[in-house]
């Protein structure tokens, strides 16, 4: 979070980018749900700094500072080894990052919801289930399958079944 | 009546491809019965009847409850038991360094549970982790091996633990029961190839684990020509 801070500080979209993408694999390697914060809210924050409408707008720099003020609160957490105020604060910086995203934001889908749905299909990529990605990152469940759907995740599919055979083993069943 | 287990993944493709209806047909001219998980249920449609964009999808498919295509089953202490047992299993078969690696859900592992409950023999799953947990543990173990880059090792004795569990049964997905629903001239009305075709491509793309490649394969054997219902 300490990285989160400075590089949103300094406006670095692409760090934070970066951080999000770096932070993801351990999250799922330990399905840890708090530590798969971090990329949500790094990935997050680097959209709000890409988009020049939100940056540039009259609440941009009040709305910055509010989410300074909430990651610089989980950091202090962090360093004291407070887990459970680390999550609650967490939690207030995603609320913080919702509000900003709702007030300035052109499109239904909040760029945390955005987050959840890229970082849970990186989950599905690192082998959890679909129910265990979503779960993990708090994304929709149907939601995820269908964007995942339109992913090529599946290509790579070797079934040594197919549908041919797995049809033949249904007919089988019910016929007997 | 043959009972068929359908989980929450399978039912979400059908219902998002408009193709629940051939669950009525089947059940009517193949005499089997579709079953669903309570959780499956507060899945599918529970949680996102509150759910603006996903509101649709869930009326469909308690329309479907309602019209008797798929029937829920209420879960009893001895099912909620088995589930607890199979997510400690499921998720002890692997493992890096000593420590369990978790990979599935308790929203996959109730289906699984009511294939012992009923003693059914197939499970619709378009979730490719379960099934492949299942199917090709060996193969999935390779998976999660090659793409977290780092050695993951199969605990065998979990795996005995899992197999013993289960009942003998077989896995389809919603593309099966689409071919099905085809072979049986119950997909559509106007029950072509290019509505096969259609069909599986657009359950693909709602999120059925299939690749083109296995589509293309099997389309190339299903014989061309309208068969009319």
């Amino acid at each position: 979070m300490l990285l989160v801070k400075e590089f949103f500080q300094k406006d670095d979209d692409f760090k934070l980018k970066q951080l999000a993408n770096e932070t993801i694999k351990p999250s799922v390697l330990y399905n840890d749900k708090i530590l798969v914060k971090i990329p949500l809210i790094a990935y997050s924050l680097s959209k709000l700094l890409s988009k020049d409408y939100i940056v540039s707008s009259d609440s941009w720099s009040e709305a910055k500072k509010s989410l300074i003020n909430s990651i610089e609160k989980s950091v202090v957490f962090l360093k004291k080894k407070d887990e459970k105020s680390f999550k609650k604060s967490l939690n207030s910086v995603s609320d913080e990052l919702r509000k900003v995203d709702f007030e300035t934001g052109r499109f239904m889908q909040s760029v945390f919801d955005k987050a959840k749905m890229k970082y849970a299909s990186t989950a599905y990529y690192f082998g959890m289930s679909l129910s265990q990605a979503a779960f993990l990152t708090g994304a929709d469940k149907i939601h995820l399958q269908n964007y995942i759907g339109k992913t090529r995740q599946h290509e790579d599919e070797i079934d040594f079944s197919g549908i041919k055979k797995r049809l033949y083993n249904l007919k089988q069943v019910v016929n007997e | 009546m043959k009972q068929i287990i359908i989980d929450s993944s399978s039912l979400i493709s059908l219902s998002e491809t408009c193709l629940l209806k051939i669950l009525e047909r089947l059940k009517k001219n193949s005499n089997v019965d579709f079953i669903i998980s309570k959780s499956v249920f507060d899945e599918s449609v529970e949680k996102p009847m509150h759910i603006k964009r996903f509101e649709l999808n869930a009326v469909r498919i308690k329309n479907a409850i309602g019209n008797g295509w798929i029937s829920v089953h209420q879960p009893d202490k001895i099912c909620t038991e088995h589930s607890l047992e199979l997510e400690r299993i499921a998720n002890s078969v692997f493992n890096h360094a000593g420590k369990n690696v978790t990979i599935l859900h308790r929203g996959e592992l109730d289906s699984i549970v009511l294939l012992k409950e009923l003693n059914s023999k197939i499970l619709v799953i378009d979730e490719r982790i379960t099934r492949m947990l299942l199917e090709e543990p060996e193969e999935l173990r390779k998976m999660l091996q090659r793409r977290q880059h780092r050695k993951i090792e199969i605990n065998n004795e979990a795996l005995k633990e899992l197999h013993d569990f289960l009942p003998e049964h077989f896995i389809v997905r919603s593309s099966e029961l689409a071919a099905w629903a085809f072979d049986e001239k119950n997909l559509m009305d106007g029950n072509s190839k290019q509505t096969l075709e259609a069909a599986l491509y657009a359950l693909k793309y709602k999120g059925c684990a299939i690749s083109n490649l296995e589509i293309r394969k099997y389309l190339r054997g299903v014989k061309s020509g309208i068969q009319t219902s």
